[in-house]
């Protein structure tokens, strides 16, 4: 349950979160609380006006060894690039779409070269900020780190043959791995994980539906674009949750290695 | 039913529960789910009890005592307390209303 009280807003989180962490500790939920707790997670969203926002307690990172606060000051640098590649994401399909219609013995596509460093630099950039989420997870989380190899891996390649869906596929499969592993083991807020989750499922729906209504080649571009700029959250979900580093501390004994401080994003 | 419960819309049934369950004194979350578990004979999820607290508390009809452990006790105040009592004498009223129409369509 305590992974459902995340889905509350912060300032609610605050308020009420210790409350109905007891109530879980004192009876399990059932699917009839569970289903309670998230229409309550969406009257909370609905409704912030209910809960004094001065109650919002942002948690400290918890202090790290010089040697961890600089390997997260690597990983933040990462999420920056991620970041700017939301930027090459979205400029890649715009170039796309406006290629020249090129005429071959199949009949007519777009000509989207134009576009292909663009995209391929977002995934090296993804996979930069996915590289920084390996950094910052440190040892374990074995599944959110397998889906974000696999996702770090997979997209540079899908990047230099788009049409092949399988690697892009796997590499949305990847992501949502890692988001939701990440997510479950507190490593990842709840808004980044669904924005990461939310966005590949659009991005396989768009396409998939383009498969199913067996478009052609000039309309398979424009459903590709769609597609390319649906995910674009993900670059922006995985790049800003690297942005928080915490304090150093150079007593050796106070501090930890242990990614704690990645609870708080 | 009474303009200060019948605002709450679908958190109105509850906030009249808690109410009553509070009426004898101070209770913390899990104790109002189980009181009013026994009062209606149906359980309160965690969302709908920690809705209705937030909207009450906005209201002005219970507030928050300080926390013991993890557990927060809340207390019905005096605007809650004329707000559940004004609720229950109209429920009383329309009650002996039905009962009599009942027995005279019986007679």
């Amino acid at each position: 349950m305590s992974r459902l009280v995340d889905l509350y807003p912060r300032a609610w989180r605050a308020r009420y979160g210790d409350e109905l962490e007891d109530l879980a500790a004192a009876r399990p939920l059932g699917l009839g609380g569970t289903i309670d707790l998230v229409r309550g997670a969406f009257d909370a969203h609905r409704h912030p006006e209910l809960v004094d926002p001065d109650v919002v307690v942002i948690a400290a990172p918890r202090p790290v060894s010089r040697q961890r606060y600089e390997d997260l000051r690597v990983a933040r640098r990462l999420g920056l690039g991620a970041i700017a590649g939301a930027v090459l994401i979205i400029i890649a399909p715009i170039l796309a779409l406006n290629g020249p219609i090129v005429f071959d013995g199949d009949g007519a596509y777009r000509d989207g070269m134009a576009a292909w460093p663009f995209l391929l630099g977002a995934m090296v950039l993804l996979s930069g900020g996915l590289l920084g989420h390996l950094i910052r997870l440190g040892s374990g989380h074995h599944v959110a780190r397998t889906g974000a190899i696999v996702a770090l891996l997979c997209g540079p390649l899908w990047a230099f043959g788009p049409w092949n869906l399988s690697l892009g596929t796997l590499m949305l499969v990847g992501l949502v791995v890692f988001a939701g592993a990440a997510w479950g083991a507190r490593a990842l807020s709840a808004a980044a994980a669904l924005a990461i989750i939310a966005s590949s499922i659009a991005c396989v729906a768009i396409i998939g539906a383009g498969v199913v209504a067996q478009v052609d080649r000039l309309q398979g571009t424009t459903v590709f674009v769609i597609a390319i700029l649906a995910v674009a959250p993900i670059w922006l979900a995985i790049g800003g949750t690297l942005h928080r580093l915490p304090e150093v501390d150079d007593d050796p004994a106070a501090s930890t290695d242990a990614p704690r401080e990645a609870s708080t994003v | 039913m009474n303009r200060e419960i019948a605002e709450l819309g679908r958190f109105a049934e509850p906030t009249l529960y808690i109410l009553v369950s509070l009426s004898d004194g101070p209770k913390h979350g899990y104790a109002i789910m189980l009181d009013v578990e026994a009062i209606s004979g149906a359980p309160l999820g965690p969302g709908t009890l920690y809705g209705a607290l937030a909207r009450m508390e906005k209201r002005g009809l219970i507030e928050a005592l300080e926390p013991v452990d993890r557990r927060r006790p809340y207390r019905i105040t005096g605007l809650g307390a004329s707000t559940l009592r004004a609720q229950l004498e109209g429920l009383a009223g329309f009650t002996r209303l039905g009962l009599d129409r009942l027995r005279g369509a019986s007679r």
